[in-house]
This record gives C-alpha cells, sequence and structure tokens, in this order.
C-alpha cells in the first residue's frame, strides 16, 4: 500500500527508480493493478449472487420494483465525474502544482461523499417501501452487492482525505505523485465497478 | 453512435501515445463517458424504448455501451494506454477469469432464460 | 498523537550465533523474542510460517488419530455424533489451512527471493502482516473450542443449509467463517506481495525462464490465491450474514439455492487444490534433478505445464457437485474438462521420470520423499481419474474411494513433497543436516503408515462405506480395512513424531559434525551459491545471472564432447557471506498491531459488536502508524536509523542493489 511519504516499503534500491524493477513498473503499481485484478473475482460473486436471486421475492417485493432510474443516473453521473477530478488532481500533482492537486482531491472525495449520501437515500427510500435487507434473497443481495461497493467508496473517500491532509503537510509532491496515481487507480476502479453494477442491475428491466 | 466516438478518441489518442494526456483531453473524454451514460439511461424510458423492445437489442446495446465506458476509464484515466502491457495484462486477466468463471455459474443456474 | 514508532536498527554482517535454530533457539543478541516479532526478514518469516505449520500439523494429526479411533470398530462410542463431526470438520480445516498451505508459504518466502538473486520480497512490511494476520486467525479459529460452543461441525466444505443456524446453532460455523476470512487475507496479501516480487525484483540477467521451476510453480500458485480467495470470501461474507444478520442467501424456505454456496465454494475449492499442490510439484523439481545429477528434463514443458494446471483447475470445479443436481449438460461439460486436466499433470510425470533416467541417482531422505510423491500422487491421481467420469463418480462421490483419493494426492504428493523440501533444505536454513539415517526411518515409516491407512479406504468406498459418518453398522464388511487403517494412521503419527525427533536430535550433534557449507547437495540454483546459514542479506552482491542452472555452471562446463568438467569447488565458487553495509528493510511492529485487531472484530461480530469498534480502531490506527513510521530510506534526509557503515563501504556500492542499468530483459 502507498504510503504518504516516499514508498518505502520495498527493498530500497528501487524506492524511487520504477526502472530498477524487471518490469519498469514500480512494485506500488504492479500491487494495485494485481489487486484490483482481484477485486474482480469478489464483485462478479457478489453480481452474479444479485443475477441469480433478483426475481426470488418470496411474495414480498423486488428491487427492480424500487428503482428510481433518474435518481441512480445522477449518482452514477456523480461518481462518474469524480473519475474526471480523480485524474486531474493526479494531473495537477505530476505538474507540482499543489494548490490545484489539493483542491481536485477535495472535490473527489466530496463528489464521492455526494455518491454516498444517493445511496444512503435510495436504501432509505426502499427500506420504507418494505425492501429491506432481510426481506428476500433479492433484497439481500442487492443490499450486499451495493453495499460492499459503497464500503469501497468510502475507504476510497478516506484514502483521497488521508491524501489531501498529507498534501497539506506537505508530503505529497510532484516527485511522490505516484502515490496520487495509485490510490487514483483504486478510485477508477471502484467507480468502474459502478459503471457494471449501473448497467447490469439498474438498466437492465424485468423481463 | 458509439462507433464514430469510438473512431474520434482513437485519434486523438494516437497524438498522445507517448506522454500523459492534458486536462481537456480528460475532460473530453468525461463529456463522452456523460454522453453514453445518458444514452444508456435513455433505454429505459418510453419514448426511447420502442427501438429497444427486442430485449437481445437492448442487451447488446447496454453492454456494449457499458464496456465502451469501462474501456475508456481504464484506458486514458487509468493511464493503461500509456502504461507498459503487463499492466493491462495483469488486470485484464482477472477480468476475463471472472467473466469466463461466473457466465458458466449463470448459465448453471439459467439466469439466460 | 503521532503513533510513530522508531524502527530498530539492524545492521548486517552482524555475527549471528553459530547454528541458529530460529524460534526455538537460546535466546541471543540479535535472537530475542522483539526481534521475531518485529521482524521483515523474509527468512525469519519462513521459518515462523515452518514452526507454526508444523505445530498445527500436530494438531490436525491429533483430530485424525481421534477420528480413526473412532472409526476402528463397528459401532464405537468413543466419540459422539456431534463431537465427531465437529473434529472431523476441524481436521480437514486445520490440515488445509494451517498446515499445508501455510508449510508451503515457509517455502515459498525463504526460497523466492533468494531463487530469484534479491535481497528480500517486494513489500517486507506485508510480508509479515500476512504471517500475523495468518497466525491470528488460525488462534482465532481454534478458540472456537473454547468459547465457540465447539469446532464447526459442518464439513471442511461447510455445505448450506447444513451450516445455517438451525442445523448447527453453536458458533462453530461462525469461527470458522470469519476464521478463514482472517487467513484468506493474509494469503491474498502475501500472493500479491510474492507475485510482484517475482516479476518485478529478479537479479540481472534472470529472465522469467530462467527461474527455477520451484519459483515457477510458486508464482503460478500465487495468481491461483490471488484470484480464488475472493470467491471464497464472498461464500464465507454470504454463509456468516445469513447466520449473523438474518439475510436470505441460503435458506431454501426463502426462496434460495444451496447450491449457490457449492458453486461459490468449489471455484475456490478446486484451484485450491492445486495451490495445494503446485509447491510440492515446484519443490521435487528441485529436488530430483539435485539426486540425478541431471537437470530437469523438459524445462519448458514443466513450466508451460504448470501454468496450463493454473489454467484449466478454473475450469473443473463442478466436478465436486456432480451428483447435486445441476443437470447432465453441465455434469457432461464438467466431466470432459475434468478429465483434460489429468494431461499437464501426466506430462510432470513422466518429465520427473525422465529426468531420473539415466541419471546417477543418490537415495537421499530427500530425494526418497521425492521419489514418494512421484508414485503417491500418481496413484492418487490415477483415482481422481475415475472421478472425472461422471457415471462411475455418481458410485464412488460420498463414499470413502474420494477419501482415499483426496489424501494420496494431498498427503501423498502435497505433504511428502514438503519434506522432501525440509530434508533438502534444512541446511541451507540452519546450518546442519537433517541426520539421514533418521530421515530413511522417518521416510519409511510414513510411507508404510500412510498407505496402510489411505489404501484400504480405496477398498472401503467401493464397498460402500459412506464418507462423513461418525459410525458404522457391524455386518456390513467394513470392519477389517477400518481397523487396519486405523492402526496405520497410528504408524503415521509415530513417523511424524519421530520427524520431530530427528530435528531435536540433529541440532544437539550438530556441533560435532561437519558443517553443510554453501551446496551441499552439489544444487543448481542461486540459494547454494552462498553460506549455510543463508546470511542475513542473503547475497554479498547480486548475481548476474547468464543462464539457468547459472549456479551450477559456475562449477561446471560442459565440454564439446558432451562430458561435463568441474570449473570449480562449490566453496571457491560461493559468495563468502561477509559483506557489511547491506541495507536492509526496517522492522515494524504495526504488522502484528494489526492484525490482533483482526480478530478482535471477529469475536466483536459474534459476541459483542463494541469489541468490533474496538478491533477496528486498533487495525485501522495500526494502519495509520505503518503508513506514517519512519521509512529506512537513506536518501531521506535524517530519516530513520541509518545501517550503512559508511567506513567499510565508501562507493556505497554494496548497499545499491541493482544498480542503475540493470533493467533487464523486461518480461523475459
Amino acid at each position: 500500500m502507498a504510503t504518504a511519504t516516499a514508498p518505502a516499503t520495498d527493498t530500497h534500491h528501487d524506492a524511487h527508480d520504477p526502472h530498477a524493477t524487471n518490469t519498469g513498473i514500480s512494485n506500488n503499481k504492479l500491487a494495485m493493478w494485481l489487486f484490483l485484478s482481484t477485486e474482480c473475482l469478489l464483485f462478479g460473486a457478489l453480481i452474479s449472487t444479485y443475477l441469480i436471486y433478483k426475481t426470488r421475492g418470496n411474495g414480498e417485493v423486488l428491487p427492480t420494483d424500487l428503482f428510481d432510474i433518474p435518481f441512480t443516473s445522477v449518482s452514477s453521473f456523480v461518481l462518474l465525474m469524480s473519475s474526471l477530478t480523480m485524474v486531474l488532481a493526479l494531473s495537477a500533482f505530476g505538474r507540482n502544482d499543489l494548490d490545484r492537486g489539493k483542491a481536485w482531491l477535495l472535490v473527489t472525495a466530496m463528489l464521492g461523499a455526494v455518491f454516498m449520501g444517493g445511496q444512503a437515500y435510495e436504501f432509505t427510500a426502499f427500506y420504507e417501501e418494505g425492501l429491506g435487507y432481510t426481506t428476500n434473497p433479492a433484497a439481500s443481495a442487492f443490499y450486499t452487492l451495493t453495499g460492499f461497493h459503497g464500503a469501497h467508496v468510502s475507504i476510497g473517500i478516506v484514502m483521497l482525505m488521508s491524501l489531501w491532509v498529507a498534501a497539506n503537510q506537505g508530503k505529497l509532491t510532484g516527485k511522490n505523485s505516484e502515490t496520487v496515481e495509485i490510490v487514483g487507480l483504486y478510485w477508477h476502479f471502484v467507480d468502474l465497478v459502478w459503471i457494471f453494477i449501473f448497467t447490469v442491475i439498474y438498466l437492465i428491466p424485468p423481463e | 453512435m458509439s462507433e464514430t466516438t469510438e473512431a474520434a478518441v482513437e485519434t486523438h489518442d494516437e497524438a498522445h501515445d507517448d506522454h500523459h494526456p492534458s486536462d481537456w483531453e480528460y475532460v473530453k473524454v468525461a463529456i463522452i463517458l456523460a454522453v453514453v451514460t445518458a444514452a444508456e439511461v435513455a433505454t429505459y424510458f418510453e419514448s426511447v424504448f420502442t427501438f429497444f423492445e427486442t430485449r437481445w437489442i437492448l442487451l447488446t446495446s447496454l453492454f456494449t455501451m457499458m464496456i465502451f465506458k469501462g474501456w475508456l476509464v481504464a484506458r486514458v484515466f487509468m493511464h493503461l494506454k500509456q502504461d507498459k502491457p503487463v499492466l493491462q495484462q495483469s488486470f485484464f486477466s482477472g477480468v476475463l477469469l471472472a467473466t469466463a468463471v461466473y457466465i458458466v455459474t449463470l448459465l448453471a443456474f439459467n439466469v439466460f432464460g | 498523537m503521532a503513533i510513530i514508532e522508531e524502527p530498530l536498527a539492524l545492521t548486517s554482517g552482524e555475527q549471528h550465533a553459530e547454528r541458529p535454530l530460529g524460534v526455538l533457539t537460546r535466546p541471543q543478541a540479535n535472537g530475542s523474542w522483539k526481534d521475531w516479532v518485529s521482524t521483515v526478514d523474509h527468512k525469519k518469516i519462513g521459518i515462523m510460517y515452518g514452526v507454526a505449520a508444523m505445530f498445527f500439523f500436530l494438531v490436525g494429526g491429533l483430530e485424525a488419530l481421534l477420528i480413526r479411533t473412532q472409526l476402528a470398530f463397528p459401532e464405537n462410542g468413543f466419540l459422539s455424533a456431534d463431537v465427531y463431526n465437529q473434529i472431523f470438520t476441524m481436521h480437514g480445516v486445520t490440515m488445509i489451512f494451517l498446515f499445508v498451505m501455510p508449510f508451503a508459504a515457509a517455502f515459498a518466502n525463504y526460497l523466492i527471493p533468494l531463487q530469484i538473486g534479491a535481497r528480500d520480497v517486494a513489500f517486507p512490511r506485508l510480508n509479515a502482516l500476512s504471517f500475523w494476520v495468518w497466525l491470528s486467525g488460525a488462534i482465532f479459529l481454534n478458540t472456537s473450542w473454547i468459547v465457540g460452543g465447539g469446532g464447526a461441525d459442518c464439513g471442511w466444505f461447510c455445505y448450506s443449509p447444513n451450516s445455517g443456524i438451525t442445523f448447527s446453532p453453536t458458533n462453530g460455523v461462525d469461527f470458522y467463517a470469519i476464521g478463514l476470512l482472517i487467513t484468506g487475507i493474509a494469503s491474498l496479501v502475501s500472493a500479491v506481495n510474492l507475485a510482484v516480487t517475482c516479476l518485478n525484483m529478479r537479479a540481472p540477467g534472470m529472465s522469467l525462464f530462467r527461474m527455477p521451476v520451484l519459483t515457477w510453480m510458486l508464482l503460478v500458485t500465487q495468481f491461483l490465491l490471488a484470484f480464488a480467495l475472493p470467491v471464497i470470501t464472498v461464500a464465507l461474507l454470504l454463509l456468516l450474514f445469513d447466520r449473523q444478520f438474518d439475510s436470505q442467501f441460503f435458506d431454501p424456505e426463502a426462496g434460495a439455492d444451496p447450491l449457490l454456496w457449492q458453486h461459490l465454494f468449489w471455484i475456490f475449492g478446486h484451484p485450491e487444490v492445486y495451490i495445494i499442490i503446485l509447491p510440492s510439484f515446484g519443490i521435487i523439481s528441485e529436488v530430483i534433478p539435485a539426486f540425478s545429477r541431471k537437470p530437469i528434463f523438459g524445462y519448458s514443458f514443466m513450466v508451460f505445464s504448470g501454468i496450463a494446471i493454473g489454467f484449466m483447475g478454473w475450469g473443473v470445479w463442478a466436478h465436486h457437485m456432480f451428483v447435486s443436481g445441476i443437470g447432465p449438460i453441465s455434469v457432461f461439460a464438467f466431466s470432459m474438462a475434468t478429465m483434460f486436466i489429468a494431461v499437464p499433470t501426466g506430462v510432470k510425470i513422466l518429465n520427473w521420470l525422465a529426468t531420473m533416467w539415466g541419471g546417477k541417482l543418490n537415495f537421499s531422505t530427500a530425494m526418497l520423499f521425492a521419489v514418494g510423491t512421484v508414485t503417491m500422487f500418481t496413484i492418487g491421481g490415477l483415482s481422481g481419474v475415475t472421478h472425472s467420469l461422471a457415471p462411475a463418480d455418481t458410485q464412488q462421490t460420498d463414499t470413502y474411494y474420494i477419501v482415499a483419493h483426496f489424501h494420496y494426492v494431498i498427503f501423498g504428493g502435497g505433504v511428502l513433497g514438503l519434506f522432501a523440501g525440509v530434508y533438502f533444505w534444512w541446511p541451507k536454513v540452519f546450518g546442519h543436516f537433517l541426520d539421514e539415517r533418521r530421515g530413511k526411518i522417518h521416510f519409511w515409516t510414513m510411507l508404510i503408515g500412510f498407505n496402510l491407512t489411505f489404501g484400504p479406504m480405496h477398498v472401503l468406498g467401493l464397498q460402500g462405506m459412506s464418507r462423513r459418518i461418525d459410525t458404522y453398522s457391524s455386518g456390513f464388511g467394513f470392519e477389517f480395512w477400518n481397523l487396519v487403517a486405523t492402526i496405520g494412521s497410528y504408524i503415521l503419527g509415530a513417523s511424524v513424531l519421530y520427524f520431530l525427533w530427528n530435528v531435536y536430535k540433529s541440532k544437539k550433534d550438530a556441533p560435532n559434525l561437519p558443517a553443510p557449507g554453501p551446496d551441499p547437495w552439489d544444487a543448481r540454483s542461486l540459494e547454494w551459491s552462498i553460506p549455510s546459514p543463508t546470511p542475513e542479506h542473503n547475497f554479498d552482491e547480486i548475481p548476474v545471472v547468464e543462464s539457468q542452472d547459472d549456479w551450477w555452471f559456475r562449477k561446471y562446463n560442459i565440454e564439446d564432447d558432451g562430458s561435463v568438467v568441474r570449473v570449480s569447488s562449490a566453496e571457491d565458487a560461493a559468495q563468502k557471506g561477509d559483506a557489511v553495509g547491506v541495507h536492509l528493510p526496517s522492522p515494524s511492529f504495526w504488522p502484528l498491531v494489526l492484525a490482533i485487531g483482526l480478530p478482535l472484530i471477529g469475536y466483536g461480530v459474534i459476541f459483542n459488536l463494541w469489541l468490533c469498534v474496538v478491533g477496528g480502531l486498533l487495525t485501522g490506527g495500526a494502519i495509520y502508524a505503518w503508513v506514517l513510521e519512519p521509512v529506512d530510506d537513506p536518501d531521506a534526509d535524517g530519516h530513520g536509523h541509518d545501517d550503512h557503515h559508511d567506513g567499510d563501504d565508501p562507493d556505497g556500492e554494496l548497499a545499491t542493489v541493482g544498480a542503475a542499468g540493470d533493467d533487464t530483459e523486461g518480461e523475459g
């Protein structure tokens, strides 16, 4: 996991020079990509569980009965834009433009928080319509999938804010902008998962 | 529509092969993403839905748009285009494995009717 | 309130006591317990994995002896049905997750950096974290016996709806789920760590296709772990949520499908068995060439068949489910796929035999175990092929025939291979040999005990004895072979105790025996080019690799007429191990602290959610402290410790490992 200071968890000879590694990619970056690759298996299992259970209502309401597509479209758009602001943050740090970098980090975190707010609102609305976590298999699967995604977003927000704090302490500069890049990779991946969830879970209408 | 935007993105990408895209490039990609998302959402609504009434047309279109968005995010925002192939290989091995394994699982549960 | 822990300053080149034996040694200047709990050295971590895994081997072995004692006689009352269910469940869980996997991890941790010519793994602190998290999960799982109302009783495969609250009302299954979630985190982190290490930290000239077969097999294993663990993570979470939070994932009455568990579990479970066996395959691919005095036959085939096994292992999982109602199309597809996967494994077996063919064979203990691995695995593989035929499996499944199969491949293949590795690398790790004579007694008693225990199970299974039952009625003809199996199991247990006696006695006798030197077996890979025991800094100088089996070619030359000529003794060609001023990663306590937080969260989920808060704060706090602790970066001004002895190394040559310009052939 990238540190807020110079990445030092690798043996020091390649701590700063990515070309000292056989692949030419730094250890931290390669590790993050491998980790994200494994997350595909995690989310794939959760998505599959939902797809298997999505019509199993046990006589109660189903998630597909309650979707508010306009609302979810807006929060999807918000998350999508947060990917833009994330890469703008990285771009700023790369140019050593620390003020812009910090600002974009903050915006990204806030957009993520807005997305989470949207999720919270959506879950509350569903709950009030009779779709609780334990109502039926479809509900359990839906909330677990979107809940895990939301947990990933939340962890991302924590990481972004940690980066912002580190930047304010002068620990993040153009030289170690790779740390921002690696958090960014995680953030984009979380967005990628939502791109998938939004289409497959929300937009595909029941038969 | 996705084909022409795809081609437009390609020519822009070519111009930025060796160094990072500019901020404006990123914004352009974000606009494309927003437009494609709007198109996806549009399929849900009455006025547009008539074209997509046949389920397989709907699903194919939605999946194409979704994959296009994902590919853009991975390639441009996550810099896969500029990075060494080992990263794409590492990442897509997981994507492909997950896709294969879970499609087989879903088939076993007759999810595809 | 920054919690910044000053890492302990470690200098290398310091003399260790003569023959350290890891944790069991007397406290020394550098061997105090604090050294071990804060270490990030891959070698110490490997030793800790090995010792802990061996302890759990005894736990699982005890559980096995309890099983066999109960089954020695029909309608035996030694264990009640309920207790029997717990014992056989925990036997499986312990042996797989707390013995075989971490024991293989011991080899992976110790040897991968050495075999690729590196000083440590890519992420030393994460490496320590993996060990401590695994250990805390292992301990957590076993506290089930004390505070969980007993062990899990659902079988290691824990099928629904049996695993739900209705049929498993104690907390045993919760401990199972959370315990395996915790150990799963450890393995996932380790898998990413070791994969990055193999891909990124090879010495100059060490292209991927010059890596030893063991490193290759371990690399494939890491990818299997990385991709398989998330699947069982989801399965365990769904199970836990059903039990703790009343979700509706596996309750048939709510419309859920218990088969979902089976699919998710076996999508993990099948790659898991390759995770178990590939390290052993890698080990014997090193041992057999050394004691045949020939290179491995068909190196590329060995590598590609390992990769093929890794790929194909994902396509066969439902062969564990042939009779669970998945339908004829699925059965057919998975049956076909399972038959095909025998092919790459067969390639390996032929290559090991071809390596031995025409070689100058030395049946050392390690070689005996390696040959035992090949033969016993072949037997287990053959029964496996019979399972792949779904119609045949319909009779075999859920009988002792299956129990025979998997013990032949896991124990006969996996465990015997691990013991081959133990005897082979012991001198490298500890600086003295394990006694050969006692080793051979160990081997033969283990082999005989093993075959007496599991051989008869083929017969019992085909005669119709069910598995997973606490007893059997008299009059079915099961009595004789069950008794033989029980006697065999006691012989097997005795052989393990004898092994431990060998460990103890060999250490005791070591001061009076000649030291093994760097390369006692005249072997081929880089770890034999440095002193025994391995110096803390591994290599004085990172080697520049010019070919496969580079170390062997520093000792020998192949003339034009094909004859092999010695060009140097091992002692002359080996590195001396006396470099000083080599920069090593600093130790840290935070991995341990983080690891302690996780079982607290686990207890919290089961007993009281406030504990989750405590555990979460500990874990989260440890993460921040870790990120913020001073780095061991010599370029950072005034930061952390500085263990350079500049006087000894004024040009900083030794401190810069793999200096600029060592970018090798990239991915090779």
